[in-house]
């Protein structure tokens, strides 16, 4: 490609890659709000009963936490939450539900392009579901026909363009 | 050698034939050949020429070792050089070049160079090209012995995957050793993955065969095969294992059919090494010469390929290996004879001279006959076996120190290392019973091994003598005689590693395969040194030469760099956005298709005139929240900002902890407990992982967040002295007036039904209105600012424009106008250095005797007069003339002022401020012009814009 060439952005939204043995889907209307402190206490307020996911665990439909490191999380809801930004007795939200990208990749050569986006140890796993995955940051959660990632949005292009070729 | 194709056996497919050139001559082969073996069934002999006196040479190998065969291939009109004959696979239609060799390998125009060879000895362009300089012999001597060409149009695609695996044991080799080790591992319920760098497994087996388990070996590699699969693991073959790096992490490259090659990772919780061993050579006069060959490699291509090669044959050896070759190749028709370097040789039908030592090969450009004990015994093609070098690479690599074993003549691994075991003839096992004990109990084998037939193996070291006569090769590919190591030990060069880069053993491509353990050995004599002694050469990866396309992978393109994508692209594409990267992210530069500068310069100019619409959605958004916000807040930044009222803006610095000016930006107070830093684009993972740094090392970290929300929120910015009519006509409902919202502070209301933040803060010099709003709603106000541009005579402003409206008004862009030394008082900004007494990341830094130069560079404007160019960013602000010429600094940013009608500039320059109103030069590209020191701010620098 010459320099100056770029492939024009996807938008998140529909069916962003769809090929034979491949698709990735975009996830939209998602409440997303980052927590940090006490997650213990912020999920009990922000996703009571939501629970708290690690590295390629299964992500329910309904609300879940994504921990990110030892005091942060990323809780999801299936709508946006509207919670008020900022700290609370002991720990804080602040939303971001149009910063992060979600995506469900399925297809027969899903598990390919995860061996190819993460060196991570999927079967041992980690309590952190951040994981670099095609060299981006993202947060990974297995689903009942592949993965689900959550990347910055400014990164969903790159993320795009990866998975097109994986 | 006068090589050819038998009229069966081989594991080739006679039915489907390929037609290739060597050298522009036709031939054909069939699926199943390697271009090697190809080539030697048509009777090529002479397939390139030495690295160094282009000596012709034959095929000595039959894979990875091959030094020889070097060769540049064509397909389908494009050219992939350096790739070995041995280890390619035929193909229908390929074009097949030597490497080095003009205008063919038999012909080749530079073969007088040979008759010089007495004059070019080890190190003689080193000593040789002095004057007037290297440079000017270099480009000659480097076309001479180059390695192929790069075809500029082959562009392969960037389609080579990268995969990462685990399994419990990695079994690198599919010979017998490795097998059983595989076999042994999966038994016991491990996960094996076996990597075999042939497109079979069974390793030596293929070509000598071998009963196991009291039938032929193929029933029970098949049974093997199986086993492994059945535990849940993987055979990998058509794959090479080239590298292991920290942890045992193990690199290998995968060579796949009809789809591109691919790399894996493989995180093995054990490796066992069964990688072989490769046959060398006797080093016997004229060695080199094409016919002379690897007697193993004779067998491969017998077996392999139904390639016998030559009607004559002898076979010198110094051990027991060469001796199934010889009675295979006599079986299948050849006159054979075996010297043998010792004195009990094995009982065999075949006429062996003991005690034998080789004097010479007839036949300059192929062996016509041998000479010994002062006769010539014709022959076609002299195949050598100085005995095995155990593959001990992937060990090496891994840090195990290696021994010299007397009794079989090789170096062989040492004490085991952690999480490695070598096996099978990479471990000196050099018979099949005894490969096999050795792969069972590496792969954790219980009970007995699978049975073979005991085996013997007895060689009697026969290492070259520095002293010996006539030209003798120890490495092939750099061409590297016995008469070189001789020198370099006479030179003082008696390390291996001093030994190897004065000759530049073992440094070609083959990387010593063949030769190291020769030319050590020779060393050893020389110096009176044991081959312990002596050592080897440090092992590096890789093993083979992997294409730079399969180390690459898929990161070339537009995923070397990936940019950042904004929420809007697709507006700003869709209004004939010219988008480039800044900052890492892809943004608008301009708008249409109209020429670029003339563009520029009206959107700047309108930008001045009316009112402008740029995309801000790319500056950083960092949240500091909690009871401590203010304290990280002041520690993070030159600037105090605990003193800041909530609503209110200030902008500042950021510095390294060497006082550096590190980024700088604005931040907001959303509330007591609550900032946001809104840092440069290029910054902000910068930022925020300085500021999580020093929440988490100096801050109690219970008291203390930092959330980055840059993604979440998109900022369009609204600037110019209409800015705010405009903004008034969108009616926001957030109070306008300068009373409510003035310069450096903010307001919050609602758009859509979500938050909006309208900040006043300026980076053009004129009345702007940050616009934030989460990013979905960011199209329908963008939408709506657009609609109303025109009626205010406004428009989009991209990233060239703001550029110049920035110069103009001397604000830094960071990185730009600043560099590695440049601190915040060389910015003129000194208030919170002379003031504040409490601690900031940098302020130690800022009283160093350095930080108080007076020579220190200093930002400053340079003017040149109207009608003038302007200045090119990067010269050089220079005084004095001729040799007293001397840099005082450089242009940082130059832009032609539409406003102004002349151009402006900005400059980092030695002692700038106390330089105001001189005249400098500024030289670029041999010429220089005149400017003078001028305040950075050009226009309005009474900031009356801002309010206007």
């Amino acid at each position: 490609m010459r320099e100056r060439t770029w492939a024009p952005a996807r938008r998140a939204g529909g069916t962003l890659i769809d090929k034979p043995r491949l698709t990735a889907r975009a996830l939209t209307g998602l409440g997303q709000t980052l927590v940090s402190g006490d997650l213990e206490a912020a999920i009990a307020s922000l996703g009571p009963g939501a629970p708290l996911l690690g590295l390629y665990a299964p992500a329910p439909t309904a609300a879940h936490a994504l921990r990110i490191a030892r005091d942060r999380a990323l809780i999801v809801t299936p709508t946006p939450l509207g919670a008020a930004d900022g700290w609370r007795d002991g720990w804080c939200a602040t939303t971001v539900d149009d910063g992060f990208a979600a995506i469900d990749v399925e297809g027969p050569d899903a598990a390919l392009a995860l061996s190819q986006g993460t060196s991570a140890d999927l079967a041992v796993g980690s309590p952190s579901a951040a994981v670099l995955f095609a060299g981006l940051r993202c947060l990974l959660a297995r689903t009942e026909a592949g993965f689900r990632l959550h990347v910055e949005a400014p990164w969903l292009e790159a993320l795009l363009t990866w998975l097109d070729g994986a | 050698m006068t090589a050819f194709r038998l009229p069966e056996g081989g594991a080739v497919d006679r039915g489907q034939i390929f037609a290739f050139t060597f050298d522009g001559m036709p031939y054909s082969g069939f699926s199943g050949d390697s271009i090697a073996s190809a080539m030697l069934a048509n009777g090529v002999r002479v397939v390139g020429r030495s690295f160094k006196f282009r000596r012709p040479r034959g095929i000595w190998g039959a894979w990875i070792e091959e030094p020889n065969a070097i060769v540049n291939v064509t397909r389908s009109g494009r050219t992939t050089p350096n790739l070995r004959a041995t280890t390619e696979a035929l193909e229908n239609d390929l074009a097949v070049r030597p490497v080095n060799a003009w205008p063919t390998a038999a012909q080749d125009r530079a073969a007088l160079v040979d008759k010089l060879s007495a004059f070019m000895p080890s190190g003689f362009y080193y000593k040789t090209f002095l004057w007037p300089r290297w440079e000017t012999f270099e480009p000659a001597i480097r076309a001479m012995a180059g390695l192929g060409i790069i075809d500029p149009d082959h562009r392969p695609p960037a389609d080579n995957p990268h995969f990462n695996a685990r399994c419990d044991v990695l079994v690198v080799g599919g010979g017998p050793a490795g097998l059983a080790a595989a076999a042994a591992a999966a038994g016991g319920g491990e996960v094996v993955l076996l990597i075999e760098d042939h497109a079979d497994v069974g390793g030596q087996l293929v070509h000598r065969g071998g009963t196991i388990e009291g039938g032929e070996w193929r029933g029970w590699a098949a049974s093997v095969r199986a086993a492994i699969e059945l535990a849940g693991g993987r055979v990998m073959t058509s794959t090479t294992a080239y590298g292991v790096y920290d942890h045992n992490l193990v690199c290998a490259w995968e060579r796949r059919v009809g789809r591109p090659d691919a790399l894996w990772r493989v995180r093995p919780k054990r490796i066992v090494v069964a990688a072989g061993a490769i046959e060398r050579p006797l080093v016997v006069p004229d060695n080199d010469r094409p016919g002379v060959m690897s007697a193993d490699a004779a067998l491969v291509y017998l077996r392999r390929f139904g390639v016998m090669v030559g009607r004559r044959i002898i076979v010198a050896t110094n051990n027991d290996a060469a001796y199934p070759v010889a009675e295979a190749l006599a079986e299948a028709g050849a006159e054979v004879a075996i010297f043998d370097a010792r004195a009990d040789s094995l009982p065999t039908k075949l006429d062996v001279w003991r005690d034998s030592e080789i004097e010479g090969v007839v036949g300059s450009s192929g062996v016509e006959g041998v000479r010994i004990a002062g006769q010539t015994r014709p022959a076609d093609a002299l195949l050598l076996s100085g005995g095995w070098t155990p593959t001990v690479h992937l060990y090496a690599q891994a840090r195990g120190k290696l021994r010299y074993d007397e009794a079989l003549a090789a170096l062989v691994p040492g004490a085991e290392i952690d999480g490695v075991t070598v096996a099978g003839a990479a471990n000196g096992a050099f018979t099949l019973d005894e490969a096999l004990r050795q792969g069972h109990a590496a792969g954790g084998g219980r009970g007995v091994a699978p049975n073979a037939p005991a085996g013997g193996y007895r060689i009697a070291a026969h290492w070259p003598r520095p002293d010996a006569a006539g030209r003798r090769w120890i490495d092939f590919q750099s061409d590297v005689t016995l008469g070189d190591v001789a020198l370099a030990g006479r030179e003082g060069y008696v390390s291996v590693e001093h030994l190897k880069r004065y000759t530049t053993l073992g440094m070609a491509t083959d990387q010593g395969k063949t030769a190291n353990v020769n030319g050590l050995a020779a060393m050893a004599a020389l110096t009176g040194r044991t081959i312990d002694e002596t050592g080897t050469t440090t092992y590096r990866p890789p093993f083979v030469a992997v294409p730079m396309t399969v180390v690459g992978g898929r990161r070339r393109g537009a995923l070397i760099n990936p940019l950042k994508r904004l929420p809007l692209e697709p507006e700003h594409r869709a209004d004939g956005a010219q988008l480039r990267e800044y900052g890492g992210w892809l943004r608008p530069a301009w708008y249409g298709t109209d020429d670029p500068e003339r563009t520029i310069q009206r959107e700047a100019a309108r930008a001045r005139e009316s009112v402008a619409l740029f995309d801000g959605s790319s500056l950083g958004k960092i949240e500091i929240i909690g009871p401590d916000a203010a304290r990280l807040a002041d520690f993070n930044s030159y600037n105090r900002l605990s003193s800041l009222q909530p609503g209110k803006i200030r902008y500042g610095f950021l510095l390294s902890e060497t006082g550096v000016v590190f980024d700088d930006g604005v931040t907001l107070r959303l509330a007591d407990d609550r900032f946001l830093v809104s840092c440069s684009s290029g910054h902000t993972e910068a930022v925020v992982l300085r500021l999580e740094l020093w929440r988490q090392d100096r801050f109690d970290p219970r008291r203390l967040v930092v959330h980055d929300t840059t993604a979440h929120w998109a900022t369009l910015t609204v600037t110019g002295p209409r800015a705010r009519d405009l903004l008034a006509a969108l009616d926001l409902g957030v109070a306008l007036d300068d009373a409510s919202l003035p310069h450096m502070a903010f307001a919050t209301g609602a758009f859509e039904g979500g938050p909006l933040r309208v900040a006043r803060v300026s980076f053009t010099g004129d009345r702007s209105y940050e616009l934030s709003v989460p990013a979905r709603r960011a199209r329908t106000l963008r939408a709506r600012i657009v609609e109303k541009l025109p009626e205010f005579g406004g428009g989009l402003l991209g990233l060239e424009g703001l550029m110049i409206l920035r110069a103009e008004k001397g604000y830094v862009v960071v990185g730009k106008d600043t560099d590695g030394t440049t601190m915040p008082h060389d910015l003129g900004v000194t208030g919170p250095r002379e003031q504040r007494r409490d601690e900031y990341i940098g302020k130690r830094s800022l009283f160093t005797p350095a930080a108080e130069d007076k020579m220190r560079k200093q930002l400053v404007g340079l003017s040149v007069p109207r009608g003038e160019a302007p200045l090119p960013t990067g010269a050089h602000v220079v005084e004095g003339a001729g040799k007293a010429r001397r840099s005082l600094g450089y242009v940082t940013s130059s832009a032609m002022s539409p406003t102004l009608g002349l151009p402006v500039a900005l400059g980092l320059v030695e002692a700038g401020f106390a330089r105001a109103g001189e005249t400098v030069g500024v030289y670029h590209l041999g010429e220089e012009r005149r400017a003078s020191i001028a305040p950075a701010v050009a226009l309005d620098p009474e900031g009356t814009r801002l309010h206007a």
